[in-house]
């Protein structure tokens, strides 16, 4: 009898601890759900909560005036860009807990918009007025199907540069000086075979064949895909020639983009030139060359300033406080008192249309650019001048992965001995490989 | 509860858990694979298609499942030879500091992918990794180590070899510790060479063991994921490496399910290297089994 009972009360602790994990996540799970019932924490306060892979101490400031201003408070949860889709789609599938926003990046944001589980924040009851949103944002934010998702801040590009270097190599340093010399790629090209010559071929132009890829790539607005047909030979050729071209002169240097080693050598004295977004200068410049302090200056890159990156903010369908998201939205890109908040905290830009009316909104002296007034060149020079921007496609994941590999093509031929036509073919290759589709 | 239900009683746990994370999972995704799924809209049922798209039509099925044979065929013969000659001489020669050198071999085994994803790509930089500085000692040109298709299998091999073998270490020091030393002793007498009690004793009475790491590497092979995919994971990297090169089958997968979202397919590549999996284990086990009956 005794043993029975052992045997019995074992069986069902071990039953009970092997579903007490499912259990407890449930029976928690209710008591949150009437708890956040209507986007009210446990104190009967509102509160959202952010998928976000920038949980930083200024984000957190950055949210905490939004708290203030509206009493709404904010939980931030990171997640990693890369991750954001998969995370959603899991989330979605398993009936998990949406968020009431989630950031959508820019390589992943032509498959995040295309995914039909976005609140129209346009329509009632919230009515995000997309007319104070600068226009160029507008097609970067709209799914193919036509609906609006969500705002974003600009994310605009220059170019930064060393200071020292420019001056030793190029004679000057003074932004201006340089945008004349270095006009177009042509002058670029023909400047960096003097740099070349002149450091004994220890000094290079750019850092990766990625980096002048990403200057190329912003500053065309041809499609990749047109439809469903493919659109590389006009949209792309031209970009994959002017990088052979560069290769062959050999006046970038050999990193892999967005590497470790190409973070190194912002503190490095071998590149000259580095493509430089708004958001590049706290996160990229600032963190790779800690010492740096005078030693940049921003300029407008040959061919002229591109759009690099941006977040569209997006309010999930299944959000269950989407009310209180979509103002949170509104205050932060919709308002001036958002954008100060993201120009104090983050030193990010507003899409918000007036603030740009006034000249001195965004204006700071930046010690690591010697003094230079950055973020006005940025509102002022780069903005006004982006051309134009390449809407996102659900196929730009595809498109972004093939470009790499022929970036790697590129970077690994001796002297550039590979012609554009072949990376094109092969390009083409992977794209009907991976999305059946698609037509050449 | 009766004696006779006792023990299903006991049981019941693992098999709840394993219905739910196993056995579902297996069946739902056999469902899924005869669908077309992005993993939020409606399924739609496609029947054979995703299966018929992988065979005839993606040639990266062919390329991944080629990838993983190479990486597999080259670095399980030396993580096995390494493994045994390292737990034979440990046995043999260092009696007294075995532990800590068997400590020492197995440290790489345990050591986690994402950390050895990151050494191996600063050890292979074109510009700054500590390989090329080596090279450039002996007045050798810079290699871009992960640039070039043979170049990055070659580093993926190492990488193989470097991690595992110290695995097979131990199988094969707990298969040695089961062979009686007076095996040894005798042959000693009788005047076998290290080399001869090696060929003749060790070998032979290492057949279970060999059989075991050879099929837990080919099955384990064919799951490569986690040391290609690590080495390629920055932003500005194809998936799979130069060229694809080292694009493994799960990578595939991968790729096609939570970088596309085409779950159906993704599917479908899962089942398609279930069945290469399992027809390479047959194979192996036909091998092993016509051996025994000669024996």
């Amino acid at each position: 009898m005794k043993k029975k009972i052992i045997t019995i009360f074992m069986a069902s602790m071990l039953a009970v601890t092997s579903l007490a994990g499912c259990a407890s996540s449930e029976s928690e799970k209710g008591g949150e759900d009437k708890a956040k019932e209507e986007g009210k924490s446990e104190e009967g306060d509102r509160e959202i909560t952010i998928w976000c892979w920038d949980t930083s101490d200024n984000g957190k400031n950055m949210n905490a005036g939004f708290t203030e201003a509206t009493g709404i408070k904010v939980n931030m949860v990171a997640v990693e860009s890369k991750d954001m889709t998969q995370k959603l789609q899991t989330t979605l599938a398993s009936g998990g807990e949406m968020p009431d926003v989630a950031w959508l990046e820019a390589t992943y944001r032509g498959k995040l918009l295309s995914l039909d589980i976005w609140e129209d924040i346009t329509k009632d009851p919230y009515n995000f007025d997309t007319s104070q949103v600068l226009d160029y944002l507008l097609p970067l934010e709209t799914a193919e199907s036509g609906q609006y998702v969500g705002p974003e801040c600009p994310s605009v590009a220059g170019m930064a540069y060393k200071r020292e270097l420019a001056k030793e190599y190029l004679g000057t340093d003074d932004p201006a000086e340089l945008e004349t010399m270095l006009s177009d790629w042509d002058s670029f090209i023909e400047k960096g075979k003097e740099v070349k010559e002149k450091s004994g071929g220890k000094v290079f132009m750019l850092s990766s064949i990625g980096a002048a890829g990403q200057m190329l790539m912003g500053q065309s607005t041809e499609p990749f895909v047109d439809g469903d047909k493919i659109n590389l030979e006009t949209s792309m050729k031209p970009i994959f020639e002017k990088l052979i071209e560069m290769k062959q002169a050999g006046i970038v240097d050999v990193l892999d983009f967005s590497s470790a080693e190409e973070g190194a050598s912002y503190a490095g004295d071998s590149d000259i030139f580095y493509p430089c977004a708004n958001w590049s200068v706290e996160f990229t410049i600032k963190p790779n060359d800690k010492d740096g302090k005078g030693r940049w200056g921003f300029m407008l890159p040959p061919g002229g300033p591109f759009p690099w990156g941006g977040t569209v903010m997006g309010v999930p369908k299944a959000a269950k406080n989407k009310e209180a998201a979509a103002e949170y939205v509104k205050f932060m890109f919709g308002s001036e008192k958002g954008a100060t908040l993201q120009r104090d905290c983050k030193g990010n830009f507003s899409p918000f249309k007036p603030v740009y009316e006034q000249d001195d909104f965004y204006s700071r002296e930046d010690e690591y650019f010697a003094g230079q007034d950055v973020l006005q060149a940025i509102a002022q020079e780069v903005m006004p001048n982006i051309k134009g921007v390449r809407e996102p496609s659900k196929y730009d994941q595809d498109i972004n992965d093939a470009y790499n590999l022929a970036l790697k093509t590129i970077n690994a031929s001796v002297d550039g001995s590979i012609t554009a036509d072949e990376l094109i073919a092969s390009m083409t290759d992977e794209l009907l490989t991976k999305q059946p589709d698609l037509e050449k | 509860m009766t004696k006779k239900s006792a023990p299903y009683a006991m049981i019941l746990p693992y098999f709840l858990l394993y219905i739910a994370f196993g056995l579902f999972p297996i069946l739902f995704s056999l469902g899924v694979s005869f669908t077309s799924w992005d993993g939020i809209g409606e399924m739609t049922f496609v029947g054979l298609k995703n299966y018929v798209r992988v065979f005839t039509q993606d040639k990266y099925f062919y390329k991944s499942l080629w990838n993983t044979l190479i990486l597999l065929g080259i670095s399980t013969p030396i993580q096995i030879t390494l493994g045994l000659l390292t737990a034979t001489f440990l046995k043999d020669f260092f009696k007294k500091t075995q532990n800590g050198l068997q400590l020492i071999n197995f440290l790489p085994y345990i050591t986690t992918p994402v950390a050895v994803g990151i050494i191996f790509q600063l050890m292979f930089d074109w510009k700054s990794g500590v390989v090329n500085a080596f090279l450039n000692l002996f007045g050798a040109e810079s290699v871009y180590w992960l640039g070039h298709a043979w170049t990055a299998r070659a580093v993926v091999i190492f990488m193989l070899i470097w991690k595992n073998y110290g695995y097979k270490m131990i199988m094969f020091l707990s298969g040695l510790s089961t062979i009686p030393d007076e095996l040894y002793e005798a042959a000693k007498i009788d005047g076998a060479s290290w080399w001869a009690r090696f060929t003749k004793i060790t070998i032979p009475l290492l057949k279970p063991i060999f059989v075991f790491v050879i099929i837990t590497s080919v099955i384990n092979g064919f799951k490569l994921f986690d040391e290609p995919q690590l080495l390629f994971n920055s932003a500005g990297q194809p998936t799979g490496g130069p060229d694809r090169s080292v694009m493994t089958v799960v990578m595939k997968f991968y790729d096609s399910s939570f970088k596309n979202f085409e779950f159906g397919y993704g599917s479908a590549l899962a089942y398609c290297l279930f069945l290469v999996i399992a027809a390479a284990s047959l194979v192996l086990f036909r091998v092993v089994n016509g051996k025994k009956k000669e024996d």
